[in-house]
């Protein structure tokens, strides 16, 4: 469905991502697994038309090659991202950070209906509809941003670290989240620390060292893989 | 509980002293104070009206060209402002450095050289009154000011809300206005509100192209009528009250910029 072929990113002088190729096939949760500033950010970033400088091609199925296009007519495409660091509106309430979320969108009763599938995800945010978004717990940020790329229905949900920050009982909720809203056929494309959990639910996961991919497989395949368990599952 | 009073008692000690020195010095002064004959040219009686009294020429004439001048100037400074703070930021190499250029020329000149130079040297045939000038230079000068806090209020938008804005589908234009715009203005608005009330205190310079401002008219009729002190003191409260009332309105506007979001992002869908 997404094939990322060969991507490089630069930041001025520093090659962070060194040809990464990646597929993602329809209906499934894919993650990305790899210590700090191996390029997972930097290629989800690549994959929203958020990084300047990328070469190699991120070919999306019905869309052709998407590289190089602009941030807002990606998410046109069916493609969001739930950035790194949260990144909601601070100064909105949480209601109308949902409510930009669906930016995109003409289909009012589709949006109402969404916005309250995402309140019966995250009973907190409904709680919280009307306090600004800057003065929620960093918890609460984060389930508002996941919330806010959800409400674009998008085909492909690109989640960049889902659980930071979050309370442990809270990481396995999220966890249940991602799993629930994959069975109602978006596809997931999931980033992620805590390696164990997420090759737990994963169809398929790759392992990034310093911009190039240097393992691949499925979720379960790489659970049990000595050098992953040695290096990213503590034992 | 103990130290509010503390607090409270060494402030009034503080002010007490500086009243004792002020009320000394204007006695030992042998200053002659007549209020009664400074009255009439604040407010002179009229039994037929409806208040009771007219306006007399320091604030029918002074005041009313002072609020003129400092709400079109004003206008003008924040347009001006905004718009240099664009350029600098986002225009072209030509236009950003044309934009630093009258930022720096402007902000290091003196008001009133400015306000000199442009009174003798805007041609005769253009049709400017004194006033318009007034206006024009005051707008630049204080535009010059407005434009550096409005381009660090922008700067001071994290880059990561312009991508999350992006992000949802918003055009670049639209990220300015919906995102960006919202929260720079919140950090830019006290120092707004302190260059506007230096911009109401700088109208006072154009009484030196002869415009019949408040300041101007004051020293006009102090120096008439030898009631130098009658005079100037009740125009420098004007000035205070005039600052007062621009903070109060800084205030309502601070928070209808909070309440105004829910509309805003309403009305942004349905475009
Ligand atoms: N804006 C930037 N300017 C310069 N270098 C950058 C920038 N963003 C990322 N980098 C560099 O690119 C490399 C990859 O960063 P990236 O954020 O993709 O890592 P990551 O795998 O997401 O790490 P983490 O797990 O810590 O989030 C890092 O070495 C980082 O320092
Ligand atoms: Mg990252």
């Amino acid at each position: 469905m997404l094939s990322i072929a060969d991507l490089h990113v630069y930041y001025g002088g520093i090659h962070a991502v060194k040809g990464i190729s990646l597929d993602i096939a329809k209906g499934q949760i894919v993650t990305l697994v790899g210590a700090n500033g191996a390029g997972k950010s930097s290629t989800v970033r690549a994959v929203s038309g958020l990084v300047k400088s990328c070469t190699g091609s991120i070919t999306y199925e019905g869309h052709g090659n998407i590289l190089g296009k602009a941030p807002e007519e990606i998410v046109r495409t069916g493609i969001a991202l739930s950035p790194e660091g949260r990144r909601i509106l601070p100064h909105l309430t949480v209601e109308e950070n949902l409510q930009l979320g669906a930016y995109i969108r003409n289909d009012t009763q589709g949006i109402a209906k969404d916005k309250e599938w995402v309140y019966s995800l995250f009973p907190r945010l409904k709680e919280r509809a009307w306090q600004a978004g800057g003065t929620l717990s960093g918890g609460e940020q984060q389930m508002l941003a996941v919330g806010r790329a959800l409400m674009s229905n998008p085909d492909i949900v690109m989640l960049d670290e889902p659980s930071l920050g979050l309370a442990p009982k809270l990481v396995n909720e999220i966890f249940a989240i991602i799993k629930h809203i994959n069975s109602l056929g978006k596809t997931i494309l999931l980033i992620e620390q805590n390696a164990f959990a997420a090759l737990s639910i994963a169809h398929k996961a790759y392992i990034l060292e310093t911009g190039t991919v240097v393992l691949e497989g499925t979720g379960q395949e790489l659970l049990h893989n000595p050098e992953v368990k040695k290096a990213y599952l503590g034992g | 509980m103990r130290s509010w009073l503390k607090d409270a008692f060494f402030c009034c000690l503080f002010f007490a002293a500086v009243a004792l020195l002020v009320v000394r010095g204007a006695m030992g002064s042998g200053y002659h104070w007549q209020w009664e004959r400074a009255l009439p040219f604040f407010f002179t009686p009229a039994p037929q009206s409806v208040f009771g009294f007219h306006l007399g020429p320091l604030l029918a004439n002074g005041l009313v060209t002072t609020l003129r001048i400092s709400a079109c100037s004003l206008a003008l400074a924040l347009l001006t402002g905004l718009v240099l703070a664009v350029l600098r930021l986002a225009g072209g190499p030509v236009s950003r450095n044309f934009a630093l250029g009258t930022v720096q020329t402007v902000r290091n000149m003196p008001l009133m050289v400015l306000l000199l130079g442009v009174y003798m040297f805007v041609p005769a045939s253009w049709n400017l009154s004194a006033e318009a000038i007034a206006i024009l230079v005051l707008g630049l000068f204080e535009g010059a000011y407005m434009a550096e806090i409005f381009r660090a209020g922008i700067l001071g938008v994290p880059t990561g809300q312009w991508e999350a804005a992006m992000c949802l589908g918003l055009s670049p234009w639209q990220a300015w206005r919906l995102v960006a715009l919202p929260q720079a203005a919140r950090q830019s608005l006290p120092p707004i509100v302190s260059q506007s009330v230096s911009l109401v205190k700088d109208s006072s310079l154009a009484s030196i192209i002869a415009v019949s401002e408040l300041s101007q008219q004051s020293g006009i009729i102090a120096s008439d009528t030898f009631l130098p002190f009658e005079i100037w003191l009740p125009v420098a409260g004007i000035y205070l009250l005039l600052a007062l009332c621009l903070a109060g309105l800084a205030k309502r506007l601070e928070v209808s910029l909070s309440k105004g979001h829910m509309a805003r992002t309403a009305k942004a869908r349905a475009i």
